[in-house]
């Protein structure tokens, strides 16, 4: 009682702010709007791109002329109408196959890498991933036609394959980084409890290591995957002519001055709008795992 | 049959050039509870794990039963492992973490049993005999986890989550996961060494228990000298991969072998000593009588006495064998833990549980039988050398200034330094050769240190008081360096 009364009588006190103070208070607040502001700037110019793919895919024609609403493209999308549109559909049936395949390649080779190189001694283990991280820094247009030059030479036919084969030799050192820091903070003596209690090394491995490095592999796959998506450079060195993965489709398209088809507005706002759900699920869940260990 | 189940043959592990375990031979008997004891890097922990499987010996063979597991993996092998820091597996439950050998074992005999079925009787009858296999399992499986819970104390934990237990109860999680596969043999790596001290010493008190109920041979490593005494029927005692004394607890107390096992069983005071003659010996320039008898006359030796074995009395008293001034006093609840200087300045430490007070004037009295005279393991430093050059000469990992007259250059002679020429000094850099402390030992007026450098030990008496690990460099002068020729070993 006797406190609070003192705390306010000092607050009836406090004197007001003198010449220079309020000075300070006036600049520190412009400076708090101005930072403010910059920051929306830069978010802004970032998502302008994708905020006219959206605007625009109620729009017609294929390109950001004045906008005119309409469903046409929309209705192109789902109804695949013209055959721009179809073939546009499978080249992002190819893309999504051609993700899927190499994401599942790179998370098992990633995965059984990070493994191997755990269990080496020190000095393997660093060059080994100073040659791992080769892929990772070195230009893609350099793998691409490397690749490209290889498949030529031993007279495999390009497509699919290929791609796939491709994706992984670069993404899977990915995979690996990702899946590395869950091993080196697992306690080992685990994986020799289950050796221990009779399980075979295999055994040991899936049940006790592979429930351990989960989580890493788990964005090992959603990067794989994402990277596979945005390529365009190695798709475009290791496929065939009349392959198409979503990018190479619409260069094509560009560069021969064919029709684009309008459908590929809406098409990429869905797939923004996936990732963008997927991305929220994905972080929702982890905020929630990790208020239950913090819970436990 | 013999009685012996694990039986270690001339065993050797080497890591990095450096022998671990250096040839050690052991046999450990049907249901014996065996601690494997020492400090810290003397080999325990890999000895157990080449008994486990996890290391494979770098020369020698392990026995079980008779038969050589040097090249059985480590799930093939009838021994479960108790680990220092629990490793229960996170993903599973209480259940589940106990249940993980069992399903494992059931599962390989099921498969046999579905075998045997199928070739014995009609498809429709095997069918459903498989079919009746699968609940007979769970229902064993359940049983068993039930009553090992029960032993640890852990009833009702089942469902629990591992991470949501306690260290002791997680212990005791890792115990039963262990237990319930019924092994030959039970290896525990320092399982008690993160629990705190009265729960370690309850958990000790219920291995024990749990050793004699049942029957099993229980192989445990650990630092601690009072665990190892607490618990064990066997000692070893492990220093540097070598093992120095086999016993049972009162023996390893009462006799140990050297001055190593006598200062880390217990607390201990060790002199250096002389033995005249058979029954006497001399140490503080006083002459004792003793029970120790086939020494060499005048032979250098160790002398132990146990601080409880000094009785301390009126400083007038004729039986006093040594007079001395109480130079500190610690009461540690039973009794009075003093240090009393003697008149030729050797300090002495007692436990008594009358209260003197420091710069009381006492006598002190030791009965023969309490004095425990040990053999030196080296009375000088000894290492093979070569001659560099005119005055110099190579060994122990330097080179160094001697006399080197009558030696040839590139010659390999002995060379001998005794323990009080060896100077230590702070600066590693500075000299001859640098290296880690590794052992202390007070002898009453003088500390007793080993320094490491490299692949050589230097034995030192010193008046310094040095820590483990601590840095230091090595210096002798050279008239101290004697030198003889190779074939004339000392």
């Amino acid at each position: 009682m006797v406190n609070g009364e003192t705390l306010k009588k000092n607050a009836a006190v406090k004197p007001a702010p003198t010449a220079v103070e309020a000075e300070f208070y006036k600049k520190r607040k412009l400076n708090y709007y101005f930072g403010r502001s910059y920051v929306y700037l830069l978010l802004l110019l970032i998502y302008v791109p994708i905020i006219m793919i959206v605007i625009y895919s109620f729009s017609k024609g294929s390109g950001f002329q004045s906008f005119r609403l309409s469903f046409d493209n929309i209705k192109e999308l789902f109804t695949l109408g013209s055959i721009d549109a179809r073939e546009m559909l499978t080249a992002l049936k190819n893309t999504l196959t051609i993700g899927v395949a190499t994401a599942f390649f790179s998370t098992f080779f990633g995965t059984l890498g990070a493994v191997g190189i755990n269990s080496m001694k020190k000095k393997g283990r660093n060059a080994l991933l100073n040659a791992s991280n080769i892929p990772i820094f070195s230009a893609d247009i350099v793998i691409g036609i490397a690749l490209m030059l290889l498949f030529a030479n031993l007279n495999i036919t390009k497509g699919f394959a290929t791609i796939t084969i491709s994706q992984t030799a670069v993404i899977a050192p990915y995979v690996m980084l990702s899946v590395l820091p869950r091993i080196k903070q697992m306690n080992m003596s685990v994986y020799e409890a289950a050796l221990d209690l009779g399980a075979s090394p295999l055994k040991a491995f899936g049940k006790v290591i592979i429930p351990e490095i989960m989580p890493g592999m788990l964005s090992g796959f959603i990067l794989a995957f994402t990277l596979s998506m945005d390529d365009f450079v190695i798709a475009q060195y290791t496929k065939n002519n009349s392959f198409q993965t979503l990018s190479t489709y619409v260069y094509t398209k560009i560069a021969g001055k064919g029709g684009l088809s309008g459908a590929l507005k809406p098409l990429s706002a869905l797939i923004f709008f996936t990732v963008l759900a997927v991305l929220l699920i994905y972080n929702f869940k982890k905020s929630q795992d990790s208020k239950k260990q913090i819970k436990k | 049959m013999s009685n012996t189940i694990i039986e270690l043959k001339n065993v050797s592990k080497n890591f990095g050039g450096e022998n671990v375990v250096d040839n050690i031979s052991l046999k450990i008997k049907k249901g014996e509870f065996v601690t494997l004891l020492g400090p810290s890097g003397c080999g325990k922990t890999t000895t157990l794990r080449m008994i486990a499987g996890f290391e494979v010996p770098s020369a020698g063979d392990v026995l079980l039963n008779g038969a050589s597991i040097v090249n059985t993996p480590p799930h093939l092998r009838p021994v479960n492992t108790v680990f220092q820091k629990y490793a229960l597996f996170p993903n599973y439950n209480v259940y589940e973490n106990i249940a993980f050998g069992l399903k494992i074992k059931y599962k390989r005999e099921a498969a046999v049993k579905k075998a045997e079925i199928k070739a014995s009787c009609e498809p429709k009858a095997a069918a459903e005999a498989i079919k009746a296999l699968k609940p007979k399992y769970k229902n064993a499986i359940e049983a068993k986890i039930k009553s090992v819970l029960k032993m640890v104390g852990l009833s009702g934990y089942e469902h629990r989550d591992v991470n949501s237990l306690s260290g002791g109860q997680q212990q005791r999680v890792a115990i039963a996961r262990a237990l319930v596969n019924e092994p030959e043999v039970l290896l525990l790596d320092e399982p008690l060494g993160a629990l705190d001290l009265k729960l370690r010493k309850e958990m000790q008190l219920e291995l024990k228990e749990m050793h004699e109920k049942l029957g099993i041979t229980f192989i445990y490593v650990t630092h601690d000298q009072e665990e190892a005494l607490t618990m064990s029927d066997t000692i070893v005692v492990m220093k540097d991969g070598v093992i120095q004394q086999v016993g049972n607890p009162t023996d390893t107390y009462n006799e140990p072998v050297n001055a190593f096992v006598a200062n880390f069983i217990g607390e201990s005071n060790i002199f250096d000593g002389v033995m005249p003659d058979d029954k006497v010996v001399k140490f503080d320039n006083t002459v004792f009588e003793c029970t120790d008898v086939g020494f060499k006359k005048n032979e250098k030796v160790d002398v132990v006495i146990r601080p409880e074995d000094i009785y301390l009395m009126d400083v007038t008293n004729q039986n006093a064998h040594i007079k001395g001034k109480v130079i500190s006093s610690i009461f540690k609840g039973v009794h009075y833990e003093m240090s009393v200087m003697s008149e030729n300045k050797c300090e002495y430490l007692v436990q008594d549980t009358a209260q003197w007070d420091v710069g009381d004037e006492v006598g002190m009295f030791i009965k023969p039988f309490d004095i425990h005279i040990m053999r030196k393991l080296y009375t000088s430093n000894i290492y093979e050398g070569i001659i560099e050059s005119e005055n110099k000469v190579a060994f122990g990992g330097g080179v160094y200034e001697a006399a080197t007259d009558g030696f040839a250059v590139g010659e390999t002679v002995w060379v001998k330094v005794g323990l009080n020429s060896v100077e230590v000094i702070d600066d590693k850099e500075q000299g001859t050769v640098g290296g880690e402390v590794t052992t202390i030992l007070f002898k009453g007026t003088h500390y007793h240190i080993d320094v490491k450098c490299g692949n050589f030990i230097y034995h030192v008496n010193t008046d310094v008081q040095w820590d483990d690990y601590d840095s230091v460099g090595i210096v002798i002068k050279p008239e101290n360096i004697k030198l003889f020729k190779a074939e004339k070993k000392d």
